[in-house]
């Protein structure tokens, strides 16, 4: 039900009783007044029409002095009657006399006087027995009326003016009715106005504040509730929109605190999603093991990594499952783990399906533990690949340091040796005729021959980067080379050599070759120096193939290649000693024997000729090396014979404030092939320089240098030319160093005094 | 009989070369490094000069190179055992390149010593 219908439904009875009671009131009061009105008006009838008929009269029988004489008395009297009988028909009222013995001597009344009842008689005669006016209601079964009487004192009657009361309620009828049209249009506007006034003042703000109410249910924003009058609704307007205020705030807090969550609960599934996901495509195992080292769970999908079955493994304990030295190892990380709550990481080797392989065990302890027992996750990574990469990087580590000292050493001992060893032969010459003396210094000499070989391996071993290499063939190098080792084996090892003189060219360096096939023939001879044997050498061509392919030879292989092979029947190479046949200085011969440098210097050229190297034995069983050199479409050049000089065609821009130095190099490099252009100034340096930067390929200036530093001008020659390669020779005492040269753009420095063959080594090396 | 300039900076191979040489009747001069042996040469000829290369202050190339651009007619053999950057070949190459008549990668036998100096100074 409607709030309206509900006020007017309570305020529409009270309205009602009000009007009614007010219009019944009114009513009767009206009536009274009329009543009054009515009395008055019949006190004046009465008292004119007794003034004007009974005491007219009356004086006149006075005047005539005949007030005594009972038959004019009577006369007068029957006059007076009829003059007020006559009065009567003006007036809608009626007379009624009654005489001293209460008889009805008048009745202007149409009906007869005497059947007037009894009540009216009583009325009457009471009215009579009082002095005065009277008046009042004379009610009974059939009429209502209003009277007025006097009592005329004089003749001792009663004279009585009555109307009836209907023509007054007639009237009051009128009033009446009017009265209930009016209270109804009253009610009508009450109803109407307590409408209005309640829609204005109640429904409206509480329909605006539903409304708002409405509107703050659905968390929309409310500025202001059109609520402005100052009473409870206002007032709730206000208490709303605060709550609204309030609501919005507490709205944009929540939907920020909302947002916070929601994002960090997108953040945690992203965190979820890559974590599982990352289990799934992690390399290795991952492990849930508790403090005890039972294990939880095992992720993975390299099963041949697994010392055991999942299945096998679930709920085992890491002691009751793996080897023992490997379990205690694995309980020791374990428990590390669990006391210092640190990240460990571990490194070892295990037996698996997948072979013996190296793992990388890194574990983190769980925040939260399962079964109440702390945990970790230990994720074990297989990188025996990486093991052995490592091991090649030493080797190769160890192979360029030892191609860097090589020319070192070499100088050192050369000189060593070369003087030990020529001043030997001099004293042998002074001392031919005691031969004691003789053998001594003939062993002297033979130590320092090995000193001066092992020299020779380094060098070779330190060549094979230096070396510029060129389309060869290698057949007749081959050939020249066993014809030498003819002489140094011993007839008991027979060789047998199965070369094809049509193979195509290599780029290669025949040098180089020529020592491959010394070393491997004189570890041959080595291998089979107690029994003697067989050594087969053989060169061949093979075509690329799918075969090739899969046996691991590159594209660069696409020509076919060159397949030379020696072959012993000695006493084999162990597994073992095969995994570190090419590290220098590696060797099964007795000390003094061998250097340890051979197989690496052999492995070393045959990098150097992009080729690759196999190994073939078992001990007892003699050794084959197979070495596979790719072929090359391009036909030798006609001077095949390559240049070990570092020689060159660039055009060196060189600076430095030594005149004769500069002249040095000058020359030196013109020799070499190089064009040059020089100066002992910085300044004019730069002039010429920047005229035609194009022509210079390479700068080489001193850095210390009067007026404009070295340093100073690499930085303005680099703004010229970009990337232009710049060699800065420094002094031994100059406080620079590469890590201050390499931001600037100078990438090669030199120390003075500066060694030509440095210089050239420099410039081929900046201008690769 | 022929004099021989001998310029390395190796005390020991350098007494090795002026005994050979002197044992073999020539009359030889010592120097330590390319700086004392120009100024050597330029106060007297020699018929041949006997050059290390890598020596501590002026190199052999150094020399070889003034020597040839002094005295064209100067007699040079270099020797060398390599050094930093270089193997004896290398070296020895460029030497030639420099104007070296000969070249003897160390250790030098006393024959093959004897046979090239004899060799070049005829």
């Amino acid at each position: 039900m409607k709030f309206q219908t509900k006020i007017i439904l309570a305020i529409l009875p009270i309205v009602t009783l009000a009007i009614i009671g007010l219009g019944g009131w009114s009513f009767f009061k009206a009536r009274e007044s009329i009543y009054q009105h009515n009395f008055h008006y019949m006190s004046l009838l009465l008292k004119e029409t007794i003034t004007n008929h009974l005491e007219r009269r009356l004086n006149l029988l006075e005047q005539s002095k005949m007030n005594t004489v009972d038959f004019f008395i009577k006369d007068y009297q029957r006059e007076a009657l009829d003059a007020v009988m006559a009065e009567h028909g003006k007036d809608i009222g009626h007379f009624f006399i009654l005489d001293k013995n209460a008889q009805v001597i008048l009745s202007t009344q149409n009906h007869d006087p005497l059947v007037l009842s009894t009540h009216w008689k009583n009325v009457l005669n009471e009215a009579s027995a009082s002095p005065g006016r009277v008046q009042g209601y004379l009610i009974d079964s059939v009429y209502h009326h209003l009277y007025v009487g006097t009592h005329f004192e004089p003749w001792n009657w009663q004279v009585f003016y009555i109307i009836e009361d209907k023509i007054i309620n007639e009237s009051i009828f009128h009033i009446f009715w009017g009265m209930i049209v009016t209270m109804a249009i009253c009610a009508f506007g009450a109803v109407l106005t307590i409408l209005l006034i309640s829609k204005k003042i109640l429904v409206e703000p509480i329909l605006i504040l539903t409304e708002s109410a409405s509107l703050i249910a659905n968390q929309q924003p409310i500025q202001s509730i059109a609520v402005d009058s100052n009473d409870e609704l206002g007032r709730l307007a206000r208490s709303m929109e605060a709550m609204s205020k309030k609501l919005q705030q507490n709205h944009e807090e929540l939907k920020q605190v909302n947002q916070e969550l929601e994002q960090e609960n997108r953040l945690h599934r992203q965190t979820a999603d890559r974590l599982e996901s990352l289990l799934h495509t992690l390399p290795g195992i991952t492990f849930v093991l508790d403090a005890d080292g039972r294990h939880l769970e095992i992720l993975t999908t390299e099963h041949d990594l697994l010392y055991a079955e999942i299945q096998k493994l679930k709920g085992q304990l890491v002691r009751d499952v793996m080897p023992e030295d490997a379990a205690e190892m694995i309980m020791s990380v374990i428990l590390k783990t669990v006391e210092t709550g640190q990240n460990q990481t571990v490194e070892y080797q295990l037996e698996v399906p997948a072979g013996k392989n190296w793992f990388e065990g890194r574990t983190t302890l769980l925040e939260y533990p399962i079964h109440d027992k702390k945990t970790i996750i230990w994720i074990a990574q297989d990188i025996t690949k990486r093991k052995q990469l490592e091991e090649q990087l030493l080797q190769s580590q160890k192979m360029e340091s030892l191609g860097i000292m090589a020319g070192g050493i070499a100088h050192e001992f050369n000189n060593n040796l070369g003087s030990i060893q020529g001043l030997t032969e001099l004293l042998q010459m002074e001392l031919t005729e005691n031969k004691d003396a003789m053998r001594y210094l003939e062993s002297i000499y033979q130590s320092t021959e090995r000193g001066v070989e092992l020299v020779k391996q380094i060098l070779t071993y330190s060549r094979t980067s230096v070396l510029e290499l060129n389309p060869v063939f290698i057949a007749p190098a081959i050939k020249e080379a066993l014809k030498m080792m003819r002489f140094t084996i011993p007839a008991r090892i027979e060789i047998r050599q199965n070369i094809d003189q049509n193979c195509p060219p290599i780029l290669g360096n025949t040098t180089q070759i020529h020592q491959i096939i010394v070393n491997l023939c004189t570890n041959a001879y080595h291998a089979m120096q107690e029994g003697g044997g067989v050594l087969e050498v053989s060169l061949q061509k093979i075509d690329y193939s799918q075969e090739l392919r899969a046996a691991g030879f590159s594209d660069k292989f696409q020509e076919g290649c060159l397949h030379l092979m020696v072959k012993d029947t000695g006493m084999g190479i162990s597994h073992r000693d095969q995994e570190r046949l090419f590290d220098p200085f590696f060797t099964t011969k007795e000390a003094g024997k061998g250097t340890g440098l051979g197989l690496s210097v052999v492995h070393g050229i045959v990098e150097s000729h992009q080729g690759l190297i196999r190994v073939e034995s078992a001990v007892g069983q003699g050794a084959t090396f197979h070495l596979y050199f790719p072929v090359i479409k391009k036909k030798p050049a006609a001077s095949a014979e390559a240049n070990p000089a570092k020689s060159g065609n660039e055009h060196v821009f060189i600076v430095d404030n030594d005149a004769n130095l500069v002249m040095f190099y000058k020359e030196a490099l013109a020799r070499l092939g190089y064009q040059t252009t020089v100066f002992t100034d910085g300044q004019k340096a730069l002039d010429a320089f920047k005229a035609d930067p194009d022509q210079f390929d390479i700068v080489f200036t001193a850095l210390d240098m009067p007026k404009m530093t070295g340093m100073q001008l690499s930085r303005k020659v680099l703004e010229i030319k970009r990337d232009i390669p710049i060699i800065l020779a420094t002094g031994l005492n100059d406080d620079v160093s590469e890590k201050e040269l390499e931001p600037q753009g100078i990438h090669h420095f030199i120390v003075k005094p500066v060694k030509l063959v440095i210089l050239t080594e420099i410039i081929r090396q900046a201008m690769k | 009989m022929a004099r021989i300039l001998v310029i390395d900076d190796d005390d020991n191979y350098r007494f090795y070369l002026k005994e050979a040489l002197t044992k073999a009747g020539y009359e030889v001069v010592e120097a330590q490094d390319g700086k004392f042996g120009l100024r050597f040469y330029r106060k007297q000829k020699f018929d041949l000069v006997i050059t290390d290369i890598f020596m501590p202050e002026t190199e052999g190339m150094e020399t070889i190179l003034t020597l040839k651009k002094e005295f064209p007619d100067v007699k040079i053999i270099a020797v060398s055992g390599g050094g930093v950057g270089g193997d004896p070949d290398t070296v020895l190459v460029m030497a030639k390149q420099m104007g070296a008549e000969q070249t003897l990668s160390k250790p030098i036998r006393v024959a093959l010593l004897l046979e090239t100096v004899a060799k070049v100074l005829s």
